[in-house]
């Protein structure tokens, strides 16, 4: 039953995916990816959960590793993110100042 | 973990639930605010607030749990605690010193290491659970596995290319269509037998790991620098996809649909970057694999 339900969320998801993004400019490309490489960083959400579970010293290596990397994809991907679209917009007043 | 009725049975549950769903909304709203240049910058920002909201609802779940059996999940949880701040002084460091022309290698590694993770986490699903996984966890942690190593090296190496890394330019792939098709029924074969047996999952989840391992090469080295970014993008997705895939097996609506998210707009964003490029997306991967690569060649 579970299951079920899971994979209907996952495909109703999938359609919203395909929506969100709807006609970007190519300059918006990049950051977009970026954007969205951050969200999987969700990932982090997981091995917070499978912590509560973990009691061999295998799972204590897999969780310690899953979450320096999860951590490294959710925080830096937001924060570069933020640096380009900073840049983006600094690009278009230097363009009107003549830079 | 946990089934549905038993996560939806306490008051703390059904939170959580309601939690997850209203970042996922969250996660929508900073996506669409990202199509348009005016509102990118707050589109990143909202999205960064409802991954904040997520994580913040996973460790209290995990706290009030960890409180009332006495910690029993200690020293996981100090580990994991350790482990997240590494992630995010490395994560930091590295998004507020690289150079502006370095950004699409950084952001490659950011999805190499989430790719890795999410196999991480199916890895852990498959490997330290108690008696033998269900049908339906060998097949959706598998997946986990498979996608996220494949995205983990191959990213390694799209990031490795961008930087423009003489020895990664220089790789080369012989008789490259037989070797994809080699290592493409290896992985799967491996991955088929962690399913039907689950006694030995752990000679088969480490055989699917390494041979996706060895695709993500296989599927990425051959494949021009010019078109990296479409790459990037596809792995991108593929990855948002692995964490779904991970979701799936310890049945968690948040990595489910964010990733799923994740997962079809990363594709959709491909379309959209190799139409800018006046290459269809076929023709971009088919350097990575045998067939098209006239196509390939003459876009060239």
């Amino acid at each position: 039953m579970d299951i079920v339900v899971a994979i209907t969320l996952f495909v109703l998801a999938l359609l919203i995916g395909v929506e969100v993004i709807g006609k970007v400019p190519a300059t918006l490309h990049t950051p977009l990816m970026s954007g969205a490489n951050s969200i999987h960083g969700i990932v982090i959400v997981g091995v917070v959960i499978v912590a509560a579970h973990a009691t061999s010293p295998l799972a204590w290596v897999f969780i310690f590793l899953a979450a320096v990397l999860g951590t490294m994809n959710v925080v830096g991907g937001y924060v570069v993110t933020d640096r380009m679209l900073e840049m983006f917009k600094s690009d278009k007043s230097k363009k009107g100042e003549g830079k | 973990m946990g089934t549905l009725a038993e996560t939806l049975s306490t008051p703390l549950g059904v939170i959580e639930w309601f939690v997850y769903l209203v970042s996922a909304v969250i996660f929508v709203i900073g996506l669409h605010l990202m199509n348009s240049p005016k509102t990118a910058r707050k589109g990143n920002l909202i999205s960064a607030a409802g991954m904040v909201l997520a994580c913040a609802m996973a460790f209290i779940v995990l706290f009030v749990n960890e409180i009332s059996n006495g910690f029993r999940h200690g020293v996981a949880v100090v580990l994991l605690i350790v482990g997240i701040a590494i992630g995010a002084v490395a994560g930091v460091v590295s998004a507020k010193k690289v150079k502006m022309t370095d950004m699409p290698q950084l952001v490659s590694i950011f999805n190499t290491v989430g790719g890795g993770a999410a196999a991480l986490v199916a890895l852990n699903d498959i490997l330290t659970s108690e008696g033998l996984p269900t049908i339906v966890v060998l097949i959706t942690a598998g997946l986990g596995i498979l996608i996220g190593s494949v995205t983990f090296s191959g990213s390694l190496v799209a990031a490795g290319k961008l930087q423009g890394l003489k020895f990664m330019r220089k790789l080369t792939i012989p008789a490259k269509g037989v070797v994809n098709v080699v290592v493409i029924v290896l992985t799967v074969a491996s991955f088929v037998m962690l399913c039907v047996m689950p006694e030995q999952r752990l000679l088969f989840s480490i055989l699917t790991t390494v041979f996706a391992l060895v695709y993500g090469l296989v599927f990425v080295i051959p494949i021009g620098g010019a078109d990296m970014p479409v790459v990037i993008s596809v792995l991108n997705a593929c990855t948002g996809t692995a964490v779904a895939m991970s979701g799936l097996a310890i049945n968690n609506i948040a990595l489910i649909v964010a990733g799923a998210l994740v997962g079809s707009a990363g594709v959709t964003l491909s379309i959209d970057m190799s139409k800018a490029m006046n290459r269809p997306l076929l023709s971009v991967l088919a350097g990575g694999f045998g067939g098209g690569s006239a196509a390939a060649g003459s876009a060239d």
